[in-house]
């Protein structure tokens, strides 16, 4: 029968693991410092060319546009990027603050992990998403419709299209919302199941519960 | 003539101290949280700045170690969230564990007995292997309570189950364990 007991020959193997004597000084520290600021600012400036290509292109659309409908499509569409784009960056920014916050902490692990989670499934909650995919969803019909109302025959079918659009757009924004929170869940879960008290606790509180309920 | 050599501020100093007492406890620790060795020095480099960073709000409320090891967890845990939506293998809690899929032979020599143990830790949540990873520190419950802030009873439990299963991986080779 094994002993509960962890063997020492494990604990001297872990311990006695040959190691490199890594340390930083002030140089290295700044020089990771720049190297992360420059790896942000590179990513960043790949988001702002792609949507100001996409506005770009909003606007010239727009200038080349003679039909009065779709010139509003394209100034929707010009405004929904320019409004998805500031809110991705508001999102950045606020991802980054907590991060920061996260990897200077020294609370407790597992404090640090909750409030991690909670962040994180904030951002993915309901109405911070809807609000931000709503102002999608009137482009693709405003400038469809543009397109085909000159042909009355094809209205049958945008309405279909508008149908579609919406749905697609639905759905996707579902699976987003589902698939995130239930992925957070599961792991605040998991962090319950670990907070969980021990038995002994836990008939403690129990009995603390209970002289209060006698007491009242 | 050089240049006047400005004296260590007590963040350097603090960083130092706590370099030459634990550096060799974080190195252990980004192994055991990162088997690829070029993702591992970036893991470790992320450690040493956030360490440095904090303690300039170090305030001795808590020993400088349960600090370090703090900082360190979070950190390596913050890495492993991260990593864990490229992984296909899902983390494991200490229950689901089979030591089967990761067992050695009872004569296995030190290095593939270190290798095994940390595919071993890899394939724990953050949270069960920073108990694993302190026990094997060496660091008593009371200790590891005060690092990952559950209740010294809950530690105790869990320890319970982390020697069990330390044993069973070694002492059985894997091959009856579980």
């Amino acid at each position: 029968m094994p002993s509960d007991r962890a063997p020492d020959s494990l604990v001297s193997a872990w311990q006695e693991q040959p190691t490199s004597g890594f340390r930083m000084v002030p140089s290295d520290f700044a020089r990771t410092i720049r190297r992360d600021v420059g790896d942000a600012r590179w990513g960043f400036w790949i988001f702002l060319v792609f949507f100001a290509a996409m506005t770009v292109w909003g606007g010239v659309s727009l200038l080349a546009e003679v039909d009065p409908v779709r010139r509003v499509g394209h100034v929707l569409w010009i405004l929904t990027t320019v409004f998805f784009a500031g809110q991705i960056f508001v999102l950045r920014r606020r991802v980054r603050a907590i991060r920061y916050d996260i990897l200077r902490t020294t609370s407790p692990s597992l404090a640090a992990a909750r409030a991690y989670l909670i962040a994180r499934r904030a951002f993915h909650s309901g109405r911070w998403l809807w609000s931000r995919v709503i102002v999608m969803f009137p482009v693709g019909p405003i400038l469809s419709y543009g397109a085909l109302r000159a042909e009355p025959d094809a209205i049958q079918e945008w309405l279909w299209g508008v149908m579609v659009w919406v749905a697609l757009l639905a759905f996707a924004v579902f699976i987003v919302q589902r698939g995130a929170a239930r992925a957070y869940d599961r792991l605040l879960r998991e962090l319950d199941e670990i907070e969980r008290h021990s038995p002994m606790e836990r008939f403690m509180a129990a009995h603390e519960q209970w002289k209060e309920r006698q007491g009242d | 003539m050089g240049q006047p050599v400005a004296p260590p501020t007590s963040q350097s100093r603090l960083y130092d101290e706590a370099v030459d007492a634990f550096g060799a406890a974080i190195e252990r620790l980004a192994r055991s949280y990162e088997l690829d060795a070029h993702k591992r020095q970036d893991l470790l480099q992320n450690i040493h700045l956030n360490l440095w960073r904090s303690l300039d709000r170090f305030d001795g409320q808590c020993s400088l170690r349960t600090w370090v090891y703090r900082v360190a967890h979070n950190v390596a845990a913050t890495h492993v969230m991260d990593e864990r939506r490229r992984r296909s293998r899902p983390l494991v809690g200490l229950d689901d564990l089979d030591v089967r899929d990761v067992g050695i032979e009872p004569d296995a020599d030190r290095g593939v007995l270190l290798s095994r143990l940390m595919e071993l830790i890899q394939r724990l949540r953050p949270l069960d292997r920073e108990l694993v990873v302190l026990y094997l520190e060496g660091l008593s419950a009371a200790e590891i309570a005060e690092v990952a802030g559950i209740s010294a009873g809950n530690v105790a439990t869990r320890m319970g189950r982390v020697k069990k299963l330390l044993s069973q991986y070694v002492n059985e080779g894997g091959r009856n364990a579980v």
